[in-house]
């Protein structure tokens, strides 16, 4: 089979298992007989298709070697050309991979997490949930393959819409509907901007297909308009600042939910596309500013925001941020590999940590880390494997985490020496950012480990576990990459094929290298560590943040950035929609009943006139006929 | 001159439909004394009607005929128009006599002088659409009106209905008055009479430039006007109608409106000038469908609600004659005649038809009454609803009303096509409130009645018959209107 | 007369016998059944038309008409009138068609099941059928004045309906309500076609001819003429559309009229709107259309914000899907308004896409209003509790509805601001963002709705209702889901046919 045609089953496999299970019958409330048969029907599918797509996207892995594509035409829409095609190279494989693995741990998970609905009740809704994660993955394996930027859109926004209906799906949550929905707008709003790049992109190469577009001569105006467009999306889907504000509250969905979406979809596909179209970019200075001004401020801001949560995911999710902060920077600064390495690795750790929170939250009963504290004793196996994934995060050596932010502070280095597309001060910028980020994460890391599983139980009553076989695997199957993906950064093979995704540059750009630069974030790591681990030393009962003082309200509310977003833009929204409709009921509306009525009451009046007694009006239609005869005359003699 | 003699020779083949008429009126007199029995009344004043309109229209199917004249002039002029006029009138008496049955049943009205008042009315009409010169034209178009005097207040003891003739009565005194100073005028400025002589005679831009010669142009035009009630002369019509008997009110509407533009369309087509008629005309038409439309909107009273819409429907067969000041060619303005009367003929059709459908609906020999005594007539009887409905469509000009919309249709392209857009639009935007009020009272007849059930009234299959058959003919004409546009045309 | 002419004559015959068949027959519901026959004979007529097309497009000559029908047949009819019995199918109208045919199939056959509470059901599938007769006169009729009779057929017939069977109960307050909305219905659409009728003479008058055929391309009219034409029947489409601020008698007619009449109004009715801009404005009067564009484009783009944004405030279920037209018909005028092959495109299929995808919802809001009797969205949430299958529909139309990539929505909104920014300048491209955002607002309001009906906890309403959905409803919304689906993975099923006709009409505007 060759390499295109993998390609193209990629994503139709996940597909197929998803639209099939949509139409399993999801039993209604109460219901019990028959629930249990379309359960495990629904479980299967989702399995076998995560496992069929991963077995696809290994054995891609394994045959692809030279970037390949094939297309043919979708649809001609007046000399524009959308295609039906797949776009193939090493770091598409790769991300699929990654894409994959993560949706299989993630539908396993799910099997045990998702046994309990609210309490006393199965979850009816298993069906519909595990076919939209195959739905979902089906869509990142679209934007991963796709070799058309219409048909990249429809993953994007596909992605978007599952996204939406799994926050949602846990309902005894009130906040997940409103989380659903500002994750779905808030990426919208940003795929407003990429819809029109988009647009521009085509309507200049006369194509939508990327190959045209790639190889087209678009001018300098277009480009950097079409980049900057682009961007608004990448910030959307990926979580940048200032669209980043739906990922924190995107936690009200079930916590498999979150590991996809944090780890290898929606997040992922925002700096994935952006190395999809990387020569445009690369050509495009002005972009790359923005970009690397937005990672810096993202990263920074995630990592601030990280520190002050209570709850264990929102600890995550801030990271999160942070981390595709990184991401965007290593782009930013002209390193592709070095972000889609970071990717890698960060899908894989964050994957880990989402699915040990899971088993936590489940044994716990709760996802507040004031009331966890002392479960290393009773959860060995999360302990390590939460370790394990903290360690990738924060960057201990030799992690994998370690290896890839270490990528990325040297492309920024190698940026700042002028070597890269982007101005040297925009190297600085991520490099500074780069380096605080790494010490800020060690504390946020050290402190959640702290207080969820050294120190005193604090809630006594309960009797937590390691989870069952469902939940524990995926997460003991998910440390392995986290641990040692950073060592592939030095097998030629994988570092090849990373490289793919930035074709055409000169030199050998490093993705790895050791050298005295290492010290620097190491050293910085020990501070991170240090701090919370001597603040912790002192009162193992009290939050590390305390050290923040009056800073931490406001890193808690992440500098109250949803509250800006509130006034500026959904308040003043809605106020406009009650205006429109205000308006358009009483002026537009208004104008045409008034007319009616107007009319009606003229006619009344003319009505009335018409009442005059017999000699009267005889006189007076005398009088006019005169009238008219006169007037008559007058304008003809004048005539 | 000297040459001519002064006996001439009268064509009688020409004149028979004219003989048929009054024969008619004078036989169901003889009747009515002779025999003085109703049925035998109605029965002959039926076969005239019959007779009439077969008469003229098999001479009307030979070539023109022209009688009475003085060198080219003639004051007789018998043509397909006026075969059109004339068969149309007599089919128009025959639909109201049938329109007659509940109300001559019902006793309160004498049947001889109904009969014989309404076949002398016919008379009128059948010459009317011959009529070559001023006093012909004048004089059939009185005796078209001036049995109607008396047929409105026929009705013994009823208040409204005399006081309904008084007005209609003095109304059209008066406007005969301006339309014989108007013509008396004509002929002072321009020594003649005949149509066609005029027209050649005021061609003459002397004569057009004296203003006397407007005024009376504009006072035959607005005399005339009172007889197809435009506004504003048109006040008397809406009590007229509401007062008379339901058959008289149809008469009045159909034939009697009929009547008045055929006398308008004869001056304006043949003798006046298009420069002085056109404007007037155009305002008066723009005036007329406003003012009815309008007025219709708030009426509560069924015949009133007809009576004004009437007025409107005046409004747009006079519109194409507006156009023609701004017409250059003579085929824009032949087809702005020939629209004028599709239209009427057209209008004629539905408005019986209309009428048919109340007179149906209502207790024998009863008025029009109130709307809302027809509320959900339709769910009672289906099919009469639907006739009278189906009407009511046809004048507001929409589908499945195709003959309405082909008049519509066809006074709209006329206009176009003599640059009267603004005119047009007028046309355009009174068909919109016209539908208001027809399609309230269209649905009025589907509406459910609620707790109340009126008692159910048999219609008379007379009346039946005579919705029946207008609405068959409403749908062919909807199917083919050609044959009205080309019979109007001719 | 070939196998097509014979076709194109079925497709209008075989509901008007069917509409007097079932006015003739006198039991109820066999009366029914005939109706649902005739609509689903008509259905396979229209779609075997496109059967022996003819593929001569690839001849083209400078001096053949931008109009090819495929099947053509042209009578006289009144020739006083310049009225001639011309229709004609082509690429462009051809995918209206059968939308119509489809989704007046799909309502009589919705009426065997359940018939509106006011009236009977044999009355309303005969006037059902009628009003397919008018809606496929007007796709099919390639004489203006034609084009003008169909066009008011629909008229009263859809008044009737919602007159007659729609509203939501026979207190008297409601029947005043669903007359007023009828009546609204009426006059306005009417004002809308007196001006096509004074338009459709204009061009006439000019021209001499009424013959489509002829008139596409504007060349036998001066510029004044062409001006004034299409000021007019733009006038005439856009009340019909309809586009803002011509709008408000939609919101009203959709909320009043039965879910049948909803679904034709919306799914097809609209149409002839839109239909009649590209066909008969654009085609006869093209430098009309590029003088008055910049100010449609930009009232379309009103059209979509502001409907969006009164979605976002609206309280009731249908009032707020009716609002949606307002704004999903503003990407399709959008698309028309840039005059560019890729926004006649857009808009031919943005029609398809939003008669498949309201009616669809349409259908869904009235099986949900007749299940709880409110349509408040206060009074509906937790939909998903109990009957699952209902909401997952629900949600699968909003998601088509806000232009997902992949469904039927996706293409004609999108497209329409690709073809803006194709279009550009900086009008063009302001009015591309402006759509884009549009587009975001679209999202926002139906899933506010999404969130307001199937989220949360079950209220009383919602609480009694059975999970399960009849079986005659799987019937009807089945195809619509898979067109939906369909058109939005293969858009060429919709865009094949058109492609050709539209360049020729893209090439006479040039």
């Amino acid at each position: 089979m060759s390499a295109t045609t993998l390609g193209a089953l990629l994503p139709a496999v996940p597909l197929l298992a998803g639209l099939t299970g949509l139409l399993l019958p999801p039993s209604p409330r109460g219901a019990t007989l028959g629930q249990a048969t379309a359960r495990r029907a629904a479980a299967a599918l989702g399995v076998a298709g995560a496992t069929g797509a991963l077995a696809l996207a290994v054995a891609l892995l394994f045959i692809i070697d030279d970037p390949a594509e094939a297309s043919t035409t979708w649809i001609e829409l007046g000399g524009l050309t959308v295609t039906l095609g797949v776009r193939l190279d090493g770091a598409a494989a790769l991300v699929a991979v990654a894409v994959t693995a993560v949706a299989l741990a993630v539908q396993v998970y799910s099997i045990g997490y998702l046994r309990q609905g609210p309490p006393d009740e199965p979850d009816h809704r298993y069906p519909p949930y595990a076919a939209q994660i195959s739905l979902f993955t089906a869509a990142m394996l679209l934007v991963v393959v796709s070799g058309d930027l219409i048909l990249l859109l429809v993953g994007w926004e596909v992605m978007g819409i599952c996204s939406y209906l799994l926050i949602a799906h846990d309902r005894r949550l009130p906040e997940a509907p409103a989380a659903a929905m500002k994750a779905f707008l808030v990426t919208r709003v940003g795929d407003v901007g990429f819809l029109l790049g988009i647009a521009l992109l085509g309507v200049s190469a006369g194509s939508f297909r990327i190959a045209d577009v790639l190889a087209h001569d678009h001018g300098t105006t277009t480009l950097t308009a079409a980049c900057l467009l682009l961007l608004a999306g990448v910030a959307g889907k990926s979580a940048q600042f200032p669209l980043h504000t739906w990922l924190p509250d995107a936690m009200a969905g079930p916590t498999p939910i979150s590991a996809l979406i944090h780890a290898a979809t929606m997040v992922a596909a925002g700096v994935y596309a952006v190395t999809r179209l990387w020569p445009l970019f690369e050509a495009t200075p002005t972009a790359l500013v923005v970009l690397g001004v937005m990672a810096s401020v993202t990263l920074l801001l995630g990592a601030l925001a990280a520190t002050a949560q209570d709850d264990i995911k929102r600890v995550l999710a801030w990271s999160t941020v942070s981390q595709i902060g990184y991401m965007t920077g290593a782009l930013a600064v002209g390193s592709p590999p070095a972000a889609l390495f970071h990717l890698l690795t960060h899908a894989a750790f964050k994957a880990l940590l989402f699915l040990a929170a899971g088993a936590v939250i489940h044994a716990v009963g709760t996802s507040l880390m004031s009331r966890m504290g002392g479960l290393r004793h009773h959860m060995p196996v999360t302990f390590w494997c939460t370790v394990i994934g903290l360690g990738a995060l924060a960057g201990v050596p030799p992690l994998s985490g370690f290896w890839s932010k270490e990528g990325v502070l040297a492309a920024a280095e190698d940026a700042l020496l002028g070597h890269g597309p982007a101005p040297a001060w925009v190297g600085w910028l991520v490099l500074v950012s780069g380096l605080i980020g790494v010490a800020i994460t060690a504390w946020y890391a050290t402190r959640l480990l702290l207080r969820t599983f050294f120190g005193a139980n604090r809630l006594p009553a309960s009797r937590p576990h390691d989870p069952p076989a469902t939940l524990r695997w995926p997460v003991l199957l998910l440390a392995v990459p986290a641990a040692l993906l950073g060592l592939a950064g030095f097998a030629p093979w994988f570092v090849d094929r990373l490289l793919s995704s930035a074709p055409g540059e000169s030199g050998v750009p490093r993705l790895l290298h050791v050298g005295p630069l290492m010290l620097l974030p190491l050293a910085l790591l020990l501070v991170g560590v240090g701090l919370a681990w001597s603040r912790w030393r002192r009162d193992s009962s009290a939050d590390p943040a305390t050290a923040l003082g009056p800073l931490r309200p406001v890193f808690a509310r992440a500098f109250r950035l949803d509250d800006v977003q509130h006034t500026l833009v959904v308040r003043p929204t809605t106020a406009l929609g009650r205006l429109a409709r205000a308006a358009d009921e009483r002026v537009v509306d208004g104008a045409v009943t008034g007319t009616g009525r107007a009319a009606g009451a003229l006619g009344g009046g003319l009505g009335t006139l018409h009442r005059a007694a017999l000699p009267r009006a005889a006189a007076a239609v005398l009088a006019g006929a005169l009238l008219i005869g006169l007037a008559a005359a007058l304008i003809g003699a004048t005539a | 001159m000297s040459e001519q003699s002064l006996v001439q020779a009268v064509d009688h083949l020409a004149l028979l439909p004219a003989y048929l008429a009054a024969g008619t009126a004078v036989l169901v007199l003889l009747v009515d004394l002779v025999l003085a029995r109703p049925v035998a009344t109605v029965v002959t004043a039926t076969s005239g009607a019959v007779a009439t309109a077969v008469g003229a229209a098999a001479v009307g199917s030979g070539a023109q005929r022209r009688t009475f004249c003085v060198g080219s002039d003639c004051s007789y002029v018998f043509g397909g128009r006026a075969a059109l006029v004339a068969a149309l009138v007599a089919l128009l008496v025959l639909g109201v006599l049938a329109l007659s049955g509940p109300l001559l049943r019902a006793g309160n009205t004498p049947v001889g002088e109904f009969c014989f008042l309404l076949t002398c009315s016919m008379t009128g009409g059948v010459v009317l659409g011959a009529a070559g010169d001023l006093i012909t034209l004048i004089v059939a178009v009185e005796v078209l009106t001036l049995p109607l005097y008396v047929l409105v207040g026929l009705r013994r003891g009823s208040l409204a209905s005399a006081e309904a003739a008084v007005t209609f009565f003095v109304v059209s005194v008066v406007a005969t008055a301006l339309t014989l100073l108007g013509a008396a005028l004509l002929y002072a400025v321009t020594g003649g009479l005949h149509l066609e002589r005029l027209g050649t005679l005021l061609a003459d831009e002397a004569l057009l430039d004296l203003p006397l010669t407007t005024v009376a142009v504009t006072l035959v035009v607005a005399g005339l006007a009172f007889k197809v009630a435009a506004v504003p002369f048109h006040a008397w019509a809406p009590a007229t109608y509401d007062g008379a008997p339901l058959p008289v009110a149809a008469y009045l509407s159909t034939a009697s409106k009929l009547g008045g533009v055929i006398a308008l369309l004869a001056v304006v087509q043949h003798a006046l000038p298009p420069e002085v008629t056109g404007p007037v005309l155009a305002l008066v038409a723009a005036l007329t469908m406003t003012v009815g439309n309008l007025v219709a909107l708030r009426q509560r009273r069924t015949v009133r609600l007809l009576a004004w819409s009437s007025v409107a429907q005046a409004g747009y067969i006079l519109a194409p004659l507006g156009a023609l000041a701004l017409a250059a060619d003579a085929d824009a303005r032949t087809a702005a005649f020939a629209a004028a009367l599709a239209y009427a003929v057209f209008f004629v059709l539905l408005e019986l038809a209309a009428f048919a459908g109340v007179v149906a609906l209502r207790p024998a020999g009863a008025d029009g009454g109130r709307l809302d005594e027809l509320r959900g007539a339709a769910r009672r009887h289906p099919w009469v609803g639907a006739g009278l409905a189906f009407a009511l469509i046809g004048l507001a000009g929409l589908p499945p009303g195709l003959a309405g919309l082909f008049a519509k249709v066809t006074v709209v392209r006329s206009l176009l096509g003599g640059g009267a857009g603004w005119l047009a639009l007028v046309v355009a935007v009174n068909a919109v409130i016209g539908l208001a009020y027809y399609l309230r009272f269209a649905a009025l007849l589907y509406s459910s009645t609620g707790d109340v059930t009126p008692p159910v009234v048999r219609p008379a299959r007379a009346v039946a018959v005579a919705l029946a058959v207008a609405t068959v003919v409403a749908l062919v004409v909807g199917f083919a209107p050609q044959i009205v546009l080309d019979l109007a045309a001719s | 007369m070939s196998v097509g002419d014979f076709l194109l004559v079925a497709v209008l015959a075989v509901p008007a016998l069917g509409a007097l068949a079932v006015a003739a027959i006198p039991r109820d519901r066999a009366a029914r059944l005939v109706g649902t026959l005739a609509a689903a004979l008509t259905l396979v007529a229209a779609v075997a038309l496109v059967a022996g097309r003819d593929q001569g497009w690839t001849t083209y000559a400078a001096t053949a008409s931008a109009v090819r029908p495929w099947h053509s047949i042209d009578l006289p009819w009144v020739p006083g009138l310049d009225l001639r019995f011309h229709l004609g199918v082509d690429g462009i109208s051809w995918p209206l068609v059968v939308l119509t045919a489809l989704l007046t199939l799909l309502c009589c056959g919705y009426s065997l099941w359940r018939v509106p509470g006011g009236g009977d059901g044999r009355a309303l599938v005969a006037l059902l059928l009628v009003v397919e007769v008018g809606i496929l006169g007007t796709f099919l009729a390639l004489d203006l004045v034609l084009f003008f009779l169909f066009f008011e057929v629909v008229l009263l017939p859809m008044y009737a309906i919602i007159v007659g069977w729609g509203g939501d109960g026979t207190d008297p307050a409601s029947l005043d309500a669903r007359r007023r909305a009828g009546r609204k219905f009426a006059l306005y659409t009417l004002f809308g076609s007196v001006l096509l009728l004074v338009g459709v003479y204009v061009v006439v008058a000019a021209a001499g001819t009424a013959d489509i055929m002829v008139l596409t391309g504007g060349s036998e009219l001066s510029r004044t003429t062409q001006l004034a034409a299409f000021t007019l029947l733009a006038f005439a489409f856009a009340v019909k559309s309809p586009l803002w601020p011509l709008h408000s008698w939609l919101p009203d007619a959709h909320t009043q009229a039965p879910t049948v009449g909803s679904v034709l109004l919306a799914g097809v009715l609209l149409k002839m709107g839109t239909y009649g801009l590209i066909r008969v404005a654009v085609g006869v009067a093209p430098e009309g259309a590029r003088w008055a564009a910049p100010v449609l484009g930009v009232l379309a783009v009103a059209a979509i914000l502001v409907g969006s944004l009164v979605c976002l405030a609206q309280t009731e279920l249908k009032r707020l899907i009716a609002y949606s037209s307002v704004g999903h018909m503003g990407f399709v005028l959008l698309g028309v308004a840039t005059l560019t092959a890729t926004g006649i495109q857009a808009a031919l299929i943005g029609n398809v896409a939003h008669g498949v995808i309201t009616g669809l919802l349409f259908f869904l809001a009235g099986a949900i209003k007749d299940r709880t009797h409110t349509g408040a969205l206060s009074e509906l949430s937790g939909l998903r509790e109990t009957a699952p299958r209902l909401s997952g529909l629900l949600a699968f139309a909003a998601v088509a509805s806000l232009g997902l990539p992949g469904l039927a929505g996706f293409w004609g909104e999108a497209f329409a601001v690709v073809a803006a920014v194709e279009a550009g300048g900086a009008l063009w491209t302001t009015l591309a963002v402006l759509a884009a955002i549009g587009g975001a607002l679209t999202a926002a309001y139906l899933l506010r709705l999404l969130r307001r009906v199937t989220h949360g906890q079950p209220t009383p309403a919602v609480a009694a209702l059975s999970p399960g959905l009849a079986g005659a409803e799987l019937v009807a919304w089945t195809p619509l889901v898979l067109l939906a689906l369909a058109v939005g993975l293969a858009p060429t099923l919709v865009l094949g046919v058109a492609e050709a006709p539209v360049e020729a009409l893209v090439g006479v505007l040039r």
